[in-house]
């Protein structure tokens, strides 16, 4: 099965096309995770918590809000993308992924993913 | 390692007509910078460097450098901080934003305008860093009860408002952000001068509300005309239910910040603007509002490091003449007063971009009252066109929380938000020249 992974909400219609193209060439179906790095939010909240001289609570609140949030945009970015799927008769599978960099290479390995696309992204994810 | 570096090239470079403590200030100085510059170490762990480095160097002894704890600006701010605890955790604030939207709020336009304007009378009174994470959670399902997609103009503009709408709000008084306070503290350790909190409010007001207006116009101008926004109406009523009645905690809590706000107002000047910040605390706690193990989850007590040392670093600096050699360096060949002052407005403008507020305070706040002597400039307007400036980040996200938080959102791009925050920022320049050399003049800070 082919597999694409969505880090970043800003260009993943781009950064899907290439999948989108190869699914449709070889008449596979993809599946599309969404990825959440918890541990991203956390430094990114840091980050915040220090600049803006915010407590631990409302580092947590912030913290808690945005991957709550991302949960939210998640769902409305993978149905972006099965419309886009859909208008190019490509079939789609949509998955959010909440966790670390491993826990989402053994979940694309238990999926049976043989080959990962927008591992750039991904790769920007666990690095962020 | 680089610090360091910075620190020993200083410390040994032959510079003429300095002298060895000030040559130790500006060592200090120049590791301050690279620090709080690239935030290699925590905003607060450069404090306390600068608090070792300092006595060190030979540029004060340590007794007078732990003295700058003692300013009346850091109990200020730790006043201020602990009084926004019974306001966020009483869910008074939520209330307000709440109220608000649901009452203006059921077209676009006008959701834009309340959400733009909400945030901002709220940073009149708490941190606007605090406020905008207040917020978030409250304009993240607004965003989705409007069903606006990611990607779309109104939910980019829905979260641009919270952020601009905080920043600028921020600027207002010396509760928006610890950053105004600091550079009092500096303004008063280095000359004895200080600003009252309605002086300072009536000095910002007018480039705020300049400020906000030019801001809801640029949002109007990407938010189209329209009907009612559907969902939202039903959310809302939903939502303002489950609140509930106004409840005791919150009362009182409105009433104590009125209280010490006017407190602020009138004696602020006698009593001292810390001791009122105090009194409040006290009565927070009295009246029941306060609980301390909240307010020890919602103070992020390396405040107090960064600032003491940085009022400490401000006045080692005024002292050993260190200041006044970096103010010559820098505005060398600068013949004209108005000149020198816009130079420092532009500097603060763009060097709150690449670091923290506060750091870009505590950086620019010594050679800025160092350039007021040199052109004869009133310290207080130099004051105020380093903090206000200072506070005015709208471009990155590294500038300020607000805009990390909203471009987090997955909702507004980075490119967008540095291409609509420049008008803005272009805006809050000619705005705060304006206010600086025809209105402060004439409200006593001569420009």
């Amino acid at each position: 099965m082919l597999c694409a992974v969505v880090a970043n909400p800003y260009t993943y219609l781009e950064e899907l096309e290439p999948a989108l193209a190869e699914a449709r060439r070889r008449g596979e179906a993809l599946l599309v995770v969404f990825f959440i790095s918890p541990s991203a939010l956390a430094r990114l909240a840091r980050d915040l918590g220090e600049k803006g001289w915010l407590g631990v609570a409302s580092l947590k609140a912030i913290e808690a809000s945005m991957r709550a949030g991302y949960r939210l945009l998640a769902e409305d970015v993978l149905a972006v993308i099965a419309e886009r799927a859909g208008a190019l008769g490509v079939r789609v599978e949509t998955l959010v992924f909440e966790g670390d960099l491993e826990g989402l290479l053994l979940q694309l390995n238990e999926r049976g993913c043989s080959k990962v696309l927008g591992v750039e992204a991904l790769s920007r994810a666990g690095t962020r | 390692m680089a610090a360091g570096l910075f620190y020993i090239l200083v410390k040994l470079w032959p510079i003429a007509g300095l002298s060895q403590e000030a040559r130790g200030a500006l060592a200090a100085f120049a590791a301050a910078v690279f620090l709080w510059g690239t935030n290699s170490l925590p905003l607060a762990v450069t404090g306390v460097l600068v608090l070792f480095l300092l006595p060190m160097s030979g540029a004060l002894p340590a007794k007078e450098v732990y003295a700058y704890f003692g300013s009346d600006a850091v109990f200020f701010i730790l006043g201020a901080l602990i009084l926004a605890s019974p306001v966020m955790r009483s869910g008074l604030s939520t209330r307000l934003a709440l109220l608000a939207v649901r009452r203006f709020g059921e077209r676009p336009r006008r959701l834009v305008a309340t959400l733009l304007f909400t945030p901002a009378l709220m940073s009149f009174f708490i941190s606007e860093h605090a406020v905008v994470a207040m917020l978030f959670p409250l304009v993240v399902e607004l965003v989705r009860a409007a069903r606006a997609r990611p990607g779309g103009r109104l939910g980019t503009v829905l979260f641009l408002a919270l952020a601009w709408g905080a920043i600028i709000g921020g600027t207002a008084t010396l509760l928006g952000g610890a950053r105004a306070p600091l550079a009092l503290g500096m303004l008063e350790a280095a000359t004895g001068d200080r600003i009252g909190f309605m002086s300072w409010l009536l000095a910002t007001l007018p480039v705020v509300f300049g400020l906000l207006l030019v801001a809801l116009f640029l949002l109007w101008h990407l938010v189209p005309k329209g009907n009612a926004v559907s969902g939202l109406e039903r959310y809302l009523e939903a939502r303002v239910r489950a609140l509930g009645p106004f409840s005791s905690r919150e009362k009182k809590t409105l009433g104590l910040m009125l209280l010490v706000v006017a407190l602020w107002i009138f004696f602020g000047e006698t009593w001292g603007l810390g001791s009122v910040a105090l009194f409040g605390v006290v009565l927070a706690f009295v009246i029941g509002v306060a609980d301390w193990q909240e307010v020890e989850e919602d103070v992020n007590w390396g405040v107090f490091l960064m600032y003491g040392s940085a009022i400490a670093l401000a006045s080692a600096l005024k002292a050993t003449g260190a200041a006044a050699y970096l103010a010559e360096a820098i505005f060398q060949g600068v013949g004209y007063p108005f000149l020198a002052l816009t130079g420092v407005v532009i500097m603060a403008l763009f060097l709150t971009e690449a670091m923290s507020n506060a750091a870009a305070v505590a950086v620019l706040m010594p050679v800025a009252l160092a350039v007021a002597t040199t052109f004869g400039l009133s310290p207080e307007a130099v004051t105020l066109g380093v903090a206000m400036p200072a506070g005015l980040a709208f471009l990155l996200p590294v500038s300020t929380p607000a805009i990390a938080i909203v471009v987090g959102s997955g909702y507004v791009r980075p490119l967008e938000a540095f291409r609509y925050g420049f008008w803005l920022k272009l805006a809050g320049l000619v705005l705060f020249l304006g206010a600086a050399f025809l209105y402060w003049p004439w409200i006593g800070f001569g420009g």
